[in-house]
């Protein structure tokens, strides 16, 4: 496994996604402590992704290490079930190499599992009509269309489409539009209509925290949501490729396109 | 690539970055270069401003003609098309597809995101490049930044040699010094590039290109360019067989 993939997972499979399930989407900050402009001025800089709970129980074994808290297990309808169950299946039984995921085939690390790599930067940059949000992990970039609504013609793809605005001083970003072979985590699928929105504040503490919401009623039961925590990185942002140097799978190529396929 | 970790931290504490105070929009008196571009026109070889011959020295000559032979033998040796790795400065520009700039001042700097390839581009508003000693050389090189008037000149280097100068091969060293003159034209609908490559090692004398984009408030960037996977239709950009 790479380093990055690795950090990677320590991230996701943390309990930073200390999640909570919820019934709806959630509602708008009751009392926004600020405007748009002191967010914006709040959320400038680079920031890393953090735990702040232990880690599960479990060690570094393959499978462990690709656990997904089990409430999103509990939540998972029956053909997203059948097809982690095949990947857990599959990374149990390979031992020479892992099994095939987006990000071992230099795929984009994509929505909805991004940006949560451990100790990697994470920025954005605030204009009037796009914000960006910069991805350290593979120099990965997304941009949010500010006070839009989405296209009606979406082309599924790795990140998605976002739209934005800012409630008070959160961000409120919401995307769908996503590429069914983007995953939560290794082996964990959703559907054509998953949709997220994530609200991003920085908090009293100066942790800035990003609470996300998953709907994807034909792949779950219920909408999903967990906060991640960032901590601010004095340092610049750099370019940093990992996924081409994967020599497991191979990437994919002008030529020939992706061979990844999840298991399903 | 990355940093080595134990000097990472030395160059990140030397490095005074963002958290800047002040507001995230860009607000100043200079031009904002925020928005969508894209080329009307591309070539697949670079054309010196002004015409005339590419100024090889016997070296860089001899460079340039065993790349074009490899390439023709084996199209998968340009892995920037093969495995779409980042194009590098200055093929970057001579893109098909859009790229999207947005200008912040907190982090101060102007920022290009090319649809390509997904090529990210920070260019920032530092008076000193970081230490090649404790930065790895990068696709993208190194970019400062300052305003000559309403020119934004941008001052490149640290690349590593995993990329051409264009698509035909055109080659460089690690002494690559790129200095563009970025600014705008027509009342803001048009991006004038004009890109100097100087490289002692295969160019006898630094020797200029010029790229033109169009403003397009109707396009938005897509962001997760997959290889070999179908991309926006571009056959309304014009393959021009000359430089542009």
């Amino acid at each position: 496994m790479s380093f990055a993939a690795t950090l990677l997972r320590g991230a996701l499979m943390g309990a930073t996604l200390a999640a909570a399930s919820a019934a709806a989407l959630p509602a708008a900050a009751a009392a926004p402590a600020g405007d748009a402009e002191a967010g914006r001025k709040a959320m400038s800089g680079l920031w890393a992704g953090f735990n702040d709970q232990p880690r599960q129980a479990g060690g570094d074994s393959v499978i462990n290490n690709r656990r997904f808290p089990p409430d999103l297990e509990a939540i998972m309808k029956p053909w997203v079930r059948a097809g982690y169950d095949k990947y857990k299946r599959a990374a149990e039984t390979v031992v020479d190499k892992e099994p095939p995921t987006p990000d071992n085939h230099c795929m984009p690390f994509a929505m909805p599992g991004e940006n949560a790599a451990h100790g990697f930067g994470i920025q954005f940059l605030f204009t009037p009509k796009v914000t960006g949000l910069l991805i350290q992990l593979d120099s990965e970039w997304r941009l949010i269309h500010m006070d839009q609504q989405h296209p009606a013609d979406l082309k599924p793809s790795f990140l998605g489409h976002s739209v934005g605005h800012w409630e008070g001083d959160t961000l409120v970003v919401d995307s769908v539009g996503f590429d069914e072979r983007s995953q939560f985590s290794d082996g964990v699928l959703h559907s054509p209509k998953l949709h997220i929105v994530e609200r991003f504040r920085v908090n009293a503490e100066g942790i800035l925290e990003e609470t996300i919401t998953y709907e994807d009623p034909d792949a779950y039961t219920k909408p999903y949501v967990k906060t991640r925590k960032f901590k601010r990185l004095e340092e610049p942002f750099q370019e940093y490729l990992n996924a081409q140097n994967n020599q497991l799978y191979g990437c994919p190529t002008a030529d020939k396109g992706a061979s990844y396929q999840p298991f399903r | 690539m990355i940093a080595k970790p134990e000097l990472f931290a030395a160059v990140l504490a030397a490095a005074s970055v963002c958290a800047a105070a002040g507001t995230a929009f860009a607000a100043s008196a200079k031009p904002d270069l925020t928005g969508a571009w894209w080329a009307t026109s591309v070539a697949d070889r670079l054309q010196p401003q002004g015409g005339g011959a590419i100024p090889f020295t016997a070296a860089g000559k001899a460079a340039y003609d065993k790349r074009q032979a490899e390439q023709k033998a084996d199209p998968t040796v340009d892995r920037t098309v093969h495995l779409c790795l980042p194009q590098g400065v200055v093929r970057a520009w001579m893109s098909a597809y859009p790229f999207q700039v947005l200008q912040t001042t907190a982090p101060d700097q102007v920022t290009v995101m090319f649809e390509e390839n997904r090529g990210l581009r920070p260019i920032r508003f530092r008076d000193k490049h970081f230490d090649p000693e404790l930065w790895d050389p990068s696709y993208m090189g190194d970019s400062i930044a300052r305003w000559d008037g309403d020119v934004l000149v941008v001052d490149t280097t640290n690349f590593n040699d995993d990329t051409t100068l264009d698509p035909t091969g055109l080659p460089h060293s690690d002494k690559l010094h790129v200095t563009e003159r970025i600014r705008l034209l027509n009342g803001g609908r048009q991006l004038e590039v004009v890109a100097t490559i100087e490289d002692p090692e295969i160019y006898s004398r630094p020797w200029s290109v010029r790229f033109t984009y169009d403003r397009r408030d109707d396009v938005q960037v897509k962001s997760d360019w997959v290889c070999g996977e179908q991309h926006r239709d571009v056959s309304s950009v014009r393959r021009a067989s000359a430089g542009r």
